[in-house]
């Protein structure tokens, strides 16, 4: 049987955009917000859209109906490890469809998965391709596909999501120019180009191709430079199903649709039986000073690369 | 024979409707230097502002016996190249004369004139504004008023926005619009500040009113710009999350096909949709409503239209008075907006014009705000000397400084009295 949504009615929704009412902006928001930044930017949804980190008390999250967690894979990992089963929450939760495998088991009931799509197909004149904080092999595999779809031009949108320190700055700065040159290389048969989104011509996206490498799941699943791309025009690889009653509409020509997918209950028990058995912990201090700016020194490291290990289909056995 | 050195920029500018009047104004000042009573320079002037690209600029034109400088961009503003400029001069020595081309945004930048006060003390100096309405507000802001603004409209670039009756046809036949449908068509960023939703409940209701045969079309992007003069913006989409509401109310429209929404349209494609429409309809009251884009484009179409009488729109009324149609305003939810009601009774009152009249409008908008029309009176401009800014002045600058978030933002939450005050004069109020 197909889902359908739980909505937040219009007293929960303007609750949910009333943040301060019910949440406040402390030290760790702050630092982790600009730590993902621009990907971590505000946009307006039905689904209410928070990153986990934003949620102080989970007993708020029973102030709504739904929520739709933003968080990547290491982030949503963080939240499981101190929510291992929902408790007295009631609150549906929705999470990209491609974290399913994340899900504790006990919270297969409250938790649904959403996927961006497009009303229309892209043009074939120009892919914008959203990086994330390292190029590896799905990025190669993930352009060559766009590529052999008969894109004319990709628009690299770098970012460096997770780090703000200086020398680890001035590291990625480096890794970065060096696999700007692999990708150059690489693709050498088509128009390439390296843009800050500052500077991208917002009036000439129109129906060109929004795409995503897949590291940037592991830190945020739910990206602001996406929504910013298709609210004016461009579009999503994936398509409209068809189906009005499971889609919200975000923009013209733009939404989120429900997906029909389930939790892999023996893939869930054998990731979270691994994260026991390797005493993996979650991080949860809220005291972190403003300054301090760095998802990667919040999060557990083994957290990280396992989000990572998970994000690029490395972790289950089959 | 006058040195004339004409500032613009060498960059793309944020907006769209800006980008355009940059290149318009750059043809009619072209179209001056071809005059053998000028002599003009054109520098082009990046927005980073560098010390070294002014240091260059400014020494070469000093170097060549510059007359005047001619600022056209909105952005930056003149003041980094002022100050540049400025340090060759010693005393009361003879400096250029400054003709600086002001936009909605003056108000905004604030604090940019500011800092030039002292600086274009020393100059003979003309604001040239895009309408009356906004010559009537810098003209408050300046000590010496309006003996140092001068209204001359932007240019529009008449050989590309013109009367065609074959793309009027072609354009039709592609939107499927219907012979004897009245299309309305909305062009411009689709926005809180432009009072979308407002024209959305006088086209349904007169709709229901007179079951006419209408389609409004919406051509534009979408913006989240909420109203930044009260410290009001929503997250992105929060436009889109409110028309989705508004949408329910007007549900007929949609339901029935009568609103089509084309998001954001080229400039080709906009140039049919001004042909094959009938009527051009702008309801904003927008603070930086100087002058308006669009409906200059859409006039010399042959496109009529219907405005809120508000800012730079006015100035339409009062140029071609027998093709426009004005909406008075009133004060609702503490800020102006188009009378509801009159604006239903023009729309209920207004019929298409023949393809004689479109014509006989296209060439009169070219005769009035075409790039050679406006070249012209570009040659008459003089300056004056500058005595500093007004009282007005320093209270907007005060509350600029002062509250980080909405300068005009008033105790209750909505405008404050000062912007009131300001932009009195800037809209035509409903008497009745």
């Amino acid at each position: 049987m197909s889902k359908s949504w739980v909505l937040n009615s219009a007293d929960e929704m303007e609750t949910f955009n009333t943040r301060d009412f019910w949440t406040e902006e402390d030290g760790l928001v702050e630092s982790l917000t600009l730590s993902l930044s621009p990907h971590s930017g505000l946009y307006f949804s039905d689904l209410s859209p928070i990153f986990s980190y934003e949620i102080q008390k989970m007993e708020s999250l029973n102030l709504f109906s739904h929520l739709h967690l933003r968080d990547g894979a290491s982030l949503l990992l963080n939240f499981f490890l101190n929510n291992p089963k929902p408790s007295n929450i009631r609150t549906k939760i929705s999470i990209h469809e491609s974290l399913k495998d994340l899900v504790p088991s006990d919270w297969r009931d409250q938790v649904q998965f959403i996927e961006l799509v497009s009303l229309r197909q892209a043009s074939k004149k120009r892919a914008y391709y959203i990086m994330g904080s390292s190029v590896g092999f799905d990025t190669f595999t993930h352009v060559q596909k766009i590529i052999d779809g008969g894109i004319e031009e990709v628009v690299f949108l770098a970012s460096m999501v997770g780090t703000l320190g200086s020398s680890e700055r001035a590291s990625m700065g480096a890794q970065f120019i060096s696999l700007s040159n692999q990708i150059i290389e690489k693709f050498s048969s088509i128009k390439i180009k390296f843009e800050e989104l500052k500077k991208i011509n917002l009036n000439d996206v129109s129906q060109s191709l929004v795409a995503i490498d897949r590291d940037l799941f592991n830190y945020c699943s739910d990206s602001y430079v996406a929504h910013l791309l298709l609210s004016q025009g461009a579009c999503t690889e994936a398509l409209f199903a068809g189906d009005p009653t499971r889609f919200i509409e975000l923009g013209l020509n733009y939404g989120q649709q429900l997906v029909d997918a389930e939790i892999d209950t023996d893939k869930s028990k054998e990731l979270w039986d691994f994260i026991q058995k390797m005493n993996i912990s979650s991080s949860n201090d809220r005291n972190v000073s403003r300054e301090f700016g760095q998802l990667e020194q919040y999060l557990n490291p083994a957290l990280i690369d396992l989000g990572r290990t998970l994000i690029e289909g490395k972790f289950f056995k089959k | 024979m006058k040195k004339v050195a004409v500032l613009h920029s060498s960059h793309l500018v944020e907006w769209q409707s800006c980008q355009t009047i940059g290149n318009n104004l750059l043809s009619a000042y072209q179209m001056m230097a071809e005059d053998k009573n000028f002599d003009v320079k054109f520098c082009k002037i990046s927005n980073k502002n560098e010390l070294l690209e002014n240091v260059r600029i400014s020494e070469k034109l000093l170097e060549w016996g510059v007359d005047r400088i001619v600022w056209i961009e909105y952005s930056p503003t003149p003041l980094n190249f002022l100050n540049i400029l400025e340090s060759h001069f010693v005393g009361n020595s003879n400096r250029p004369e400054l003709v600086i081309h002001v936009y909605g945004d003056f108000v905004l930048n604030i604090a940019d004139w500011n800092s030039m006060q002292d600086l274009l003390a020393k100059y003979s100096v003309k604001f040239i504004a895009a309408s009356e309405k906004q010559g009537v507000l810098v003209s408050k802001l300046l000590q010496k008023g309006s003996s140092l603004v001068e209204v001359c409209p932007f240019p529009v670039n008449c050989d590309q926005f013109r009367f065609d009756g074959k793309k009027r046809e072609l354009f039709r036949q592609k939107y499927h619009f219907e012979n004897n449908e009245l299309v309305i068509l909305y062009s411009g960023r689709l926005s809180y500040q432009k009072n979308i939703f407002h024209l959305l409940y006088i086209v349904k209701d007169f709709v229901k009113l007179t079951s006419s045969d209408v389609r409004l079309v919406l051509a534009g992007p979408i913006d989240d710009l909420g109203m930044p003069y009260i410290g009001l913006s929503g997250p992105l989409g929060a436009f889109f999350g409110q028309f989705k509401m508004v949408r329910k109310n007007v549900r007929e429209l949609f339901d029935t096909g009568k609103v089509q929404i084309l998001g954001n349209v080229d400039q080709e494609e906009l140039r049919g949709l001004y042909c094959a429409s009938d009527l051009l309809v702008n309801l904003s009251t927008h603070n930086d409503e100087d002058y308006g884009m669009a409906p200059a484009e859409a006039l010399c179409s042959g496109l009529p239209a219907l405005l809120s009488a508000w800012g730079g729109f006015c100035s339409f009324k009062s140029l071609f008075s027998k093709f426009v149609f004005s909406i008075p305003l009133v004060i609702e939810m503490g800020r102006f907006l188009p009378s509801y009601k009159k604006g239903l009774k023009e729309l209920m009152s207004f019929s298409a014009l023949s393809k004689e009249q479109r014509l006989e409008l296209s060439e009169l908008a070219r005769s009035k705000i075409g790039i050679e029309s406006i070249a012209q009176q570009l040659k008459k401009v003089e300056t004056e000397k500058f005595e500093g800014f007004s009282q007005d002045f320093v209270k907007v600058l005060a509350a600029f400084s002062s509250v980080n978030k909405g300068p005009f933002k008033g105790p209750r939450g909505q405008l404050s009295q000062l912007y009131f005050n300001i932009y009195s004069d800037y809209g035509e109020m409903n008497n009745e």
